[in-house]
Formats: structure tokens, sequence, C-alpha cells
């Protein structure tokens, strides 16, 4: 009893998933048949005329038809521009693709063409495509309408090649992005890198006075140039720092207050600056190309915005877009 | 601090500088593209709507040929042009980053939608313009034409909605901002614009 319940349960989620807006069918080939309303000898044949027409005309135009049980509630004009972009109908850069969408059930047709065939197949002719239709559609022939449909569609095929410069679109360097804005972000960008540069640079300094007080002393000690004079007690010098009050000596450690820590390191920096010039030389200094570890940022993470078609038995269309030309009807 | 740990800071300092200056370069040159593709996304809506408001003037005065007196469709015809026509004028810039001028152009998509059920009303009215077939495949151009604005503003909002989710996401978002890439604002259509009356077509 449970088990039927759970049952019931995943199929009613199932269906209704299906069911839901959206939804683009794979394409499998010239023909998909989501609504059963053609035989396979009536499918057979629709999809021998198409590929024919594909491949025996220039540019290879793809015409492609679609059936659905149901239409999702966007309405059928959205639906069909979904389903041809997604299937990406028409060869790339020349978009030349028409998808006919037909919903028996919904007694709604539609004819979308791509940018690249708007030319030879205009609204108005679509238009008329689907007039033709709307007699066997009534008789419920969906054959004899679809089939008609595809002829018409074929002999509206161009014979002559179009450029491969999509039609409609207005080139991009025709609306660069006005001088103010580019020289503003060039601008604030040359910012961005003195400051790149300005960060490395302190940070280099830094650099140098990594050796402590003892190190340094110790290394000069070692070497025989020069003559280390004997120990005798030598008062510290008094810092001056009019920012720092509370700076007192490193070996202390405490007495550094939070807001000071910056002053501290200044402060030790020109500190040993003024005993150590000599010992700066002898130290050899790698570059900090060292650093080279960093990764670099690539723009690879980057999605891009149309998602690729999902073609189960490897049918896939040419990638070509549409702008939503073409006709629709009830009947 | 030893030496070492001071190595170690410098050199995290040092790649930290480096990382943030070439995050700088990428996403200065992917935001222009993108920037670019939000630039075409309404170039391309104002070509459709260009296209329409060359289309109706035609199909207005075969209806005046049929249907002199019918001043309040031809007044709602004349409110789309000149709607399209102060869009054509704009610079997609300014288009991208003003929710009024956005506004504007949904606004010139209703009017459209407008002139035509009036201009469908006036050929329910008067049969002889039904039967003209001239009428009729202006008709049909007009429809396809206000279907195309609605897919290239449906495509425009897509593509802005893209070039937002990037300057969102780390570490884009870091630079993005000095850089001078900001966020665009996006028009979201009204109740009244999203319910724009369907359609519904029969010939």
């Amino acid at each position: 009893m449970f088990k039927k319940v759970v049952f019931a349960i995943v199929f009613a989620l199932a269906s209704v998933s299906a069911a839901f807006a959206g939804d683009i069918p794979p394409l499998v080939g010239h023909v998909n048949d989501y609504a059963n309303v053609l035989t396979k000898e009536q499918k057979l044949s629709l999809n021998k005329a198409l590929t024919d027409a594909e491949n025996n005309t220039i540019d290879k135009p793809q015409i492609v038809l679609l059936t659905v049980a149901k239409l999702p509630d966007i309405g059928i004009d959205q639906y069909a521009n979904d389903v041809y972009r997604e299937w990406k109908l028409g060869q790339k850069g020349k978009d030349n693709g028409v998808l006919l969408v037909l919903a028996p059930n919904d007694r709604k047709v539609r004819i979308e063409v791509g940018y690249g065939l708007e030319p030879s197949i205009t609204d108005a002719r679509s238009g008329q495509i689907i007039d033709s239709m709307k007699p066997f559609l009534r008789n419920k022939d969906y054959y004899a309408a679809l089939r008609n449909a595809t002829y018409e569609l074929i002999k509206l095929l161009p014979t002559e090649p179009t450029s491969s410069v999509v039609l409609e679109k207005k080139s991009v360097s025709a609306m660069n992005a006005p001088a103010a804005d580019n020289s503003e972000h060039s601008r604030v960008f040359a910012m961005i890198g003195v400051l790149g540069i300005g960060v490395f640079a302190f940070v280099a300094a830094l650099m140098f006075n990594f050796h402590s007080r003892k190190q340094r002393e110790r290394a000069r000690a070692k070497s025989t140039e020069y003559y280390t004079p004997p120990k005798t007690y030598q008062p510290k010098p008094k810092p001056t720092y009019s920012s720092s009050r509370s700076y007192s000596q490193s070996k202390s450690g405490s007495g550094f207050s939070d807001g000071f820590v910056a002053g501290s390191i200044i402060g030790s920096a020109s500190r040993s600056n003024e005993s150590s010039s000599s010992s700066r030389r002898s130290r050899s200094w790698d570059d900090s190309s060292s650093s080279s570890s960093s990764s670099s940022y690539s723009g690879s993470s980057y999605d891009s915005s149309s998602s690729s078609s999902s073609s189960d038995s490897g049918y896939s269309g040419g990638g070509g877009d549409s702008g939503g030309g073409g006709s629709s009807d009830s009947w | 601090m030893n030496t070492g740990v001071k190595y170690g800071i410098a050199a995290v300092v040092a790649a930290a500088a480096i990382w943030l200056g070439s995050t700088a370069i990428s996403v200065q040159r992917e935001m222009s593209v993108e920037y670019q593709n939000v630039q075409l996304a309404y170039s391309q809506v104002q070509n459709v709507l260009n296209r329409q408001a060359e289309l109706i003037p035609n199909l207005a005065e075969v209806a005046k040929g049929y249907a002199k007196h019918e001043q309040d469709t031809f007044a709602k015809v004349a409110a789309f042009r000149s709607n399209a026509a102060e869009m054509s004028t704009k610079n997609p810039t300014d288009i991208a980053n003003s929710t009024d001028m956005q506004k504007k152009m949904a606004d010139a998509a209703v009017a459209s939608q407008q002139a035509f059920i009036a201009l469908k009303a006036v050929k329910e009215a008067y049969p002889q313009l039904q039967a003209n077939d001239n009428f009729k495949s202006l008709m049909r151009e007009l429809e396809g034409s206000i279907n195309r604005v609605s897919v290239e503003r449906r495509k425009s909002q897509q593509v802005v909605r893209d070039y937002n989710n990037k300057i969102v996401k780390f570490p884009t978002n870091l630079v993005a901002g000095m850089i001078g890439y900001h966020a665009l604002p996006f028009y979201q259509a009204s109740e009244s614009d999203q319910h724009a009356p369907k359609i519904n077509v029969t010939f």
C-alpha cells in the first residue's frame, strides 16, 4: 500500500513537471512529432523531403517541424522562439532556419523564421502558408497540412547565396561607447596600475630590511673589512617621532598600541636605515619574481548566456538565431 | 618577526597586488565586451521599432482609403509613430543607463499593440477593407513586427541580466566599480504592460 502511494506521488510529480512551461523537447531530426499525429511512413517522407532540401539548397537552410501535445502558458509565439533559439536552427552566422510549430490540441500553429530567411520567407508569406493549412487542420488532416507547408516553404527558399553577415543586425562599431566613457575607464585603470605598482614598491622597500639588527651585526662581525670596536655601553639614541608617543624599544615588544603599528613599522625601517647601509650592499636580494605563484585570473569561469542544445540523438542545429519573424494563427 | 615571516608577508602582498592587477585587466576586457552586447541588444530593439514605424503608416493609408472617419484609430497610429521616432534618436548607451528611456521603449511597444488592435477593429467594421489583400498582408507584417519587438526586448533583458550577474560575482565585483562598470538599471514592466492584450488573430 505504501509503495503504491509513493509510486503515485512520484508519477504525479513527474507528469506535472513534464507539463511545465519552458520544457523544450530534444531535437531528433527534421520532424519532431511529440503530439503523435503522424505515422512512421509520413514522418519518413517529410524527413526525406526536408533533408533533401537542406542538402540541395545553397547555405543549407534548416526547416524543422515540431508538434506538441500541449502548449505552455507563455503562448505559441514565445514558445516557438524559445525552441528555435534553444535548438539553434540554421547555419551559424546565417541564421537560415525555419521552425513550424503545430499544437493540434490547442489549435494553434506558428511558423518561426530565422533572421537570415526573413527576406525570402516574409511574415506575409508565412501567413499565406498558414492560410493554406487551415482547411486541412479543420479536418484534422495534420499530415496533409504539414506536407503542404513543407513544400511551400521549400519553394520559398533562396536560390542565391546570401552573405554571411547576418541581416538586420547593426554593426557594433557604429555605436562605440562615447569617448568620455573610454578616457574615464582608462584613467581609473591607470590609477589601479599605479596603485598596484605603489603597493609593490612599498613591499619592496620592506624587503630591504628583513635582517634583524642582530643578524646584521653578526654579519658585520664576521667580515674582516671592519674593525669591531670593543663593546662598551652606548646609550641608544632616543627616537623623535611625534606620532608614536608610546613607542618603546623594540626589545620589550609591549607598549605598541594598535593605531601605531604602521608608525612603528616605518619607525623600525628608517632606524635600521641609519646603521646598515653597508650590509645592504653585501646582501644579495633576489627579485620578487618568486611570487609568480600568484594565480593569474582567467576569464574561463564566466558562463555564457546561451546554453548548448540538448540533442540526445546527435542531431544538432548549426547555431542560428531568430528574431521573432514569421506568422502564427489558430484555426 | 623573523626574516622568513617577513619574506612570506611581502610575497603574499606582492602576489595579491599582481593578482589584483591581472584581475583588473581581464575584467576590463570581459566587461567591455558585455557592455557592447548590451548596447547591441538595445539597438536591435530600436531597429525593430523603426521597422514598425515604417510599416504602420502604410497600413493607416490603406485603411484611410476605406474608413476616412475613424479618427480614434489614426490618433493611436500617430501616437505610436511619435513614440517610435523619439526612441530611434537615442543612443543605446543612454538607453542602457536610464530606466526612463527603457520605460519609453516599453510604452512604444504597447502603443504599437494598441494601434494594431484599433486597425483590426476598423478592418472588422469595413468588409471591403477586409477583402483587400494588400491590407491583409500588411496586417500580418505588423503583427510580425510586434512579435519582433517583444522578442528583442526579451533578449535585451536577458543580456542586461547576464551583465549584472557578472558584475556582482567575485572577483569581478572587486574591480568593476573602479574601472567604471556599474550595474545597469532595469525597467521592470508594470502589471499593465506584462498583461498587454494578447493579440488573438483569426483572419
